[in-house]
């Protein structure tokens, strides 16, 4: 049974309305999205083993709940790190040089935005605009905010970090 | 009648739910379309198709937008075409366009012709869509010379691990086609759009592969891509064709109207016919799209007559090989001989085959493996005369619901699922009895896994409406006396029905529970079954087919064969019986796929088929045969609908279509009646044959079931050729089904999380150690 959803990317929500393309199957995609909720308020994130489930439960094909859930931003499909870090792209973040941030977020821990670590230390992400602008480039970890980012003081934040991480490994070892 | 002005022309059209696309289109005039297909629902996705109409604000798309009286419509304004050029220049930002805008392209095309072959496509030159591509037409169409904005690459890895097709989609536009057309039209939903905006692309959930996506390798997506993204992988570079043929896949009971291309005399590609040609109005399964090049072009083809001299089989010529057979069925005694026909061979050869026999070497025994099935239904049939419920697979469209027994269709009749699915998606029920892997999972309304014995029990309480039916609950049986308690349905039944105790009264209850205008799907497995039936390949049958024991048959038979042996024979399981006690002297084989195992003790074997067996070891003689696109004749598919196999490709070496081998064989013996010049002689003597059924219980018997090595009923073979041994791709997604075709979880969500945590834990473990 189709959802009835393909997410347009030529096509405006107006000539969506517009269109004489059937949209029958609109109610399966209400039935969906609350229940990818409770999935992910039960598991912190989406597991693929829950797409499967939630298949088999609706009799809808894993590949269409998948395609509704990644048109919503809400919903992660990763479980989120012990660290999580968020590294801003909106426009300010953005022209002062978010991406760069990102890029060598992404090659230090071997993830792509989106991504947890294998060990589960680190999730990375892009959001958009945190509400420093001033501070552009901003990254958030673990929801506090660190401003005027730049290579140096990235890699002196996350130096830290793994030094506590480790320390707190040890002392709970002995 | 309504009118509508396109481009100031006046034209008349029904207004009934039409497009302004479909009337442009009905009358000639050209709008460029993107993601538009004949097949799919109106997308509304590429807006090259906006046009601009009298009152209505924007550019609305003409393939979304309804056509309506009295409306004034344009489609080629400056504004508009300005407006498509932008929107096809955005496009081409992401796509390969460094061939469309080059001022050589003229030349290029003229004086290299054929594709190169690359790892990544740069241009139209070393895509594999060079010659036929939709979007470069429209690009054409809007006279786009050059781009406005600098090209980007996608970068995104080619997929190429799955089996027989590989996908590039640094070409995909996005247009949703491969989409729509696996979810609405297959029922698969293999596939989906993920992410949003910018970031949207084709993909499966979490990226795993097609294998594991539930694709069945249909190839609909390939042929509805307006671009070089999907492509088989086989034939990505052969280049242009020499010719395209129109011809019939006999890979199942379908009967495919393919076009084959044809190149140095070969078959080098297959895909399906046109969208109006039935029976499978465009549509294959992975067996006809994919497998038919690399199973016609074995290198392994028997090329030459072979004789055993000496404890060696050496080539010779054909006259030296049909002496030798001719000498030998005339020195046998006749009942001491047997004939084994394929049900994958022509209905003339088989009808010659069968002639040969009785007539020739006026011997009984004949049959075919499989013959069980097609003869089940021929006799039931007859208990009534219900053949007329055997229809066309249109009529699905007529049935106010489904039931389907003894088999899952979605794996071995691909093109019927294609059709039921049609309906399932209009709401129609499906109950499905027995096997189900994922899509039966989603279509059905009602899915009892009942097996084997029970079957007939719920089959016959069913047809009288009783509640009381076994392996289901209250509801379900419920459910089920109400959905086929109603109106007219349609049976597709497979062969496992021969597993219930009494296969023909199972069969007889489907039959009075569709009703007198219900409809019966008998879905052969094989081929051309219901063709070998017809030409009467069994021992208690005559070509018709009719039954030995009806008078009338047998003395019109006896008049235009001028007689021969009619009584009845011995059929597969008893021949090999008779084989182990030593009892049959010489065998006369021509289906490679029949397991040699009880045969070895026959002193003469005859083999003829296109492929080399186990039999080619035990034969004393073999006949090289041709395959279906190297011989004429006639295919009669499920519908009980003759459909031509024409010779489109060269056979190797001297391979002999089977029926002027055997036609010879009877000359060579001296029985007359063996004159026949062409296959359409044949079909014409074999026409005046009519079915004459005595009506009686079908002998149980058990050689119905294909043998396969493997644990999976659908292992496909055509004559002794084993496809999946051939085809390593095909191997590898028969053997990941049972993984897809697991039952539906009942895991409550707590359960779930429990489970998942629980490995999720033990795998973080071990990558922490
Ligand atoms: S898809 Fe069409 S336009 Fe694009 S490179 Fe291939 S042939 Fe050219
Ligand atoms: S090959 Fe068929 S099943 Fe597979 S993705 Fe394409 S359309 Fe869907
Ligand atoms: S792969 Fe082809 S059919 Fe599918 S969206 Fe891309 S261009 Fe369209
Ligand atoms: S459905 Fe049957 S006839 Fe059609 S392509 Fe497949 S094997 Fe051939
Ligand atoms: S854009 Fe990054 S904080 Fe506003
Ligand atoms: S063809 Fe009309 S929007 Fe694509």
């Amino acid at each position: 049974m189709s959802l009835g959803l393909i997410p347009n990317p030529f096509m405006t929500s107006e000539s969506r309305r517009e269109s004489m393309a059937e949209q029958s199957a609109v109610e399966l995609q209400h039935e969906v999205i609350p229940r990818l909720q409770e999935i992910q308020e039960k598991f912190g994130y989406i597991p693929q083993e829950a797409v499967e489930w939630l298949s088999s439960q609706l009799k809808v094909s894993s590949q269409e709940i998948y395609g509704v859930a990644t048109f919503y931003n809400h919903f992660r499909f990763n479980p989120p790190g012990k660290h999580e870090i968020r590294v801003c792209l909106g426009t300010a973040c953005h022209v002062g040089g978010g991406e760069k941030i990102l890029d060598t977020l992404s090659e230090r821990l071997g993830i792509q935005p989106g991504e947890t670590t294998a060990d589960e230390r680190y999730s990375l992400e892009r959001v958009a605009c945190v509400g420093a602008c001033a501070l552009a480039p901003a990254v958030l970890l673990d929801d506090e905010v660190h401003g005027r980012m730049t290579q140096r003081s990235l890699k002196r934040l996350l130096d830290k970090v793994d030094r506590a991480d480790k320390k707190a490994a040890k002392g709970s070892d002995e | 009648m309504a009118t509508i002005f396109i481009d100031g022309r006046k034209i008349e059209f029904e207004e009934k739910g039409k497009t302004i696309l479909d009337v442009a289109r009905e009358s000639g005039i050209y709008i460029p379309t993107l993601c538009d297909h004949d097949e799919l629902e109106s997308h509304g996705g590429c807006r090259m198709c906006i046009v601009e109409v009298e009152g209505m604000r924007g550019f609305p798309p003409a393939c979304t937008t309804a056509a309506k009286d009295g409306m004034e419509v344009k489609t080629a304004t400056d504004n508009l075409m300005t407006l498509k050029r932008n929107i096809m220049q955005l496009l081409l930002m992401e796509h390969p366009s460094a061939c469309m805008v080059c001022a050589e392209q003229e030349g290029c095309n003229k004086y290299r012709p054929d594709p190169y072959k690359a790892g990544r496509v740069t241009g139209c030159t070393t895509c594999p869509n060079r010659y036929t591509c939709q979007l470069r037409e429209v690009v054409e169409f809007l006279g786009i010379k050059d781009l406005d904005y600098l090209p980007g690459y996608k970068e995104i890895d080619v997929e190429r691990e799955d089996p027989f097709f590989d996908r590039d989609y640094n070409l995909c536009i996005l247009c949703a086609r491969c989409i729509r057309v696996c979810d609405d039209v297959r029922g698969t939903s293999a596939i989906t759009f993920v992410k949003r905006g910018h970031e949207t692309r084709v993909d499966t959930s979490f990226g795993v592969s097609h294998i594991d996506s539930g694709c069945w390798f249909c190839g609909a997506c390939i042929d509805v891509c307006p671009t070089g993204s999907l492509k088989p992988r086989m034939t990505k570079w052969t280049g242009a064709p020499d010719s395209v043929e129109e011809s019939t896949c006999v890979l199942c009971s379908m009967g495919c109207q393919t076009q084959f291309t044809i190149k140095w005399e070969r078959v080098m590609g297959s895909e399906p016919g046109a969208l109006e040609s039935a029976p499978n109005h465009g549509h294959m399964c992975v067996l006809g799209r994919f497998c038919i090049p690399s199973l016609v072009n074995a290198p392994d083809r028997i090329k030459s007559p072979h004789l055993r001299k000496e404890g060696d089989s050496v080539p010779v010529s054909w006259e030296e090989a049909l002496g030798e057979v001719s000498r030998l069925l005339k020195e046998a005694s006749p009942e001491r001989v047997g004939f084994l026909g394929s049900p994958q061979m022509s209905s003339e050869s088989a009808y010659v085959f069968h002639k040969l026999a009785r007539a020739g070497v006026k011997s009984p025994n004949v049959d075919f493996q499989g013959s069980d099935f097609p003869a089940l239904i021929h006799k039931e049939l007859a208990v009534d005369q219900d053949f007329a419920r055997i229809r066309e697979l249109d009529y699905l469209k007529e049935v106010d619901w489904i039931i389907s027994v003894g088999g899952d269709f979605v794996k071995d009749h691909q093109v019927v699922a294609k059709k039921v699915y049609k309906e399932v998606r209009q709401g129609k029920p499906l109950i499905v009895i027995g096997d189900a892997g994922a899509n039966l999972h989603r279509w059905s309304t009602v899915h009892v896994s009942v097996q084997g014995k029970d079957i007939q029990k719920l089959l016959i309480n069913l047809a009288e409406h009783s509640k009381k039916i076994p392996g289901t609950s209250y509801t379900q049986a419920q459910q089920l006396v109400e959905i086929t308690g109603k109106g007219k349905g349609a049976v597709l039944v497979g062969p496992r029905i021969l597993e219930s105790i009494e296969p023909g009264l199972s069969l007889r209850a489907l039959v009075r529970l569709a009703g007198v205008d219900g409809a019966l799907f008998p879905l052969f497995p094989l081929g051309n079954e219901a063709g070998v039936i017809k030409a009467g390949l069994r021992p208690e049958m005559l070509p018709g087919p009719a039954s030995i024991t009806v008078k009338e048959a047998k003395a019109l038979l006896e008049k235009a064969w001028g007689g021969g042996n009619l009584s009845d024979g011995l059929h597969l399981v008893e021949m090999r019986q008779k084989a182990q006690k030593g009892e049959l002297d010489m065998l006369y084989i021509a289906d490679g796929s029949i397991s040699p195992e009880g045969f070895e003790k026959i002193p003469t074997i005859i083999y003829q088929s296109p492929y080399p067996s186990e039999w080619s070891d035990m034969a004393s003689v073999i006949l090289p045969s041709t395959t279906f696109v190297e011989e004429s004749g006639t295919f009669i598919n499920l519908e009980l609908k003759p459909l031509k196999m024409k010779p489109i490709a060269k056979a190797p070496g001297t391979a002999r279509q089977d029926w002027q081998i055997f036609a010879e064989l009877g000359r060579l013996i001296g029985t007359d009646g063996f004159d026949h010049q062409t296959s359409e002689d044949i079909w014409e003597e074999l026409s005046h044959f009519t079915r004459s059924i005595e009506v009686g219980g079908q002998k149980r018997r058990a050689s119905w079931k294909p043998a396969s090595k493997e644990k999976n009923d659908w292992y496909p073979r055509y004559r002794g050729a084993v496809i999946p041994e051939r085809i390593e791709d095909l191997a590898t997604f028969i053997k990941a089904l049972p993984r897809r075709d697991t039952p539906l979880s009942d895991e409550t969500l707590d359960e779930l999380v429990k489970r998942v945590q629980k490995e999720h834990a033990s795998r973080a473990k071990e990558v922490v150690s």
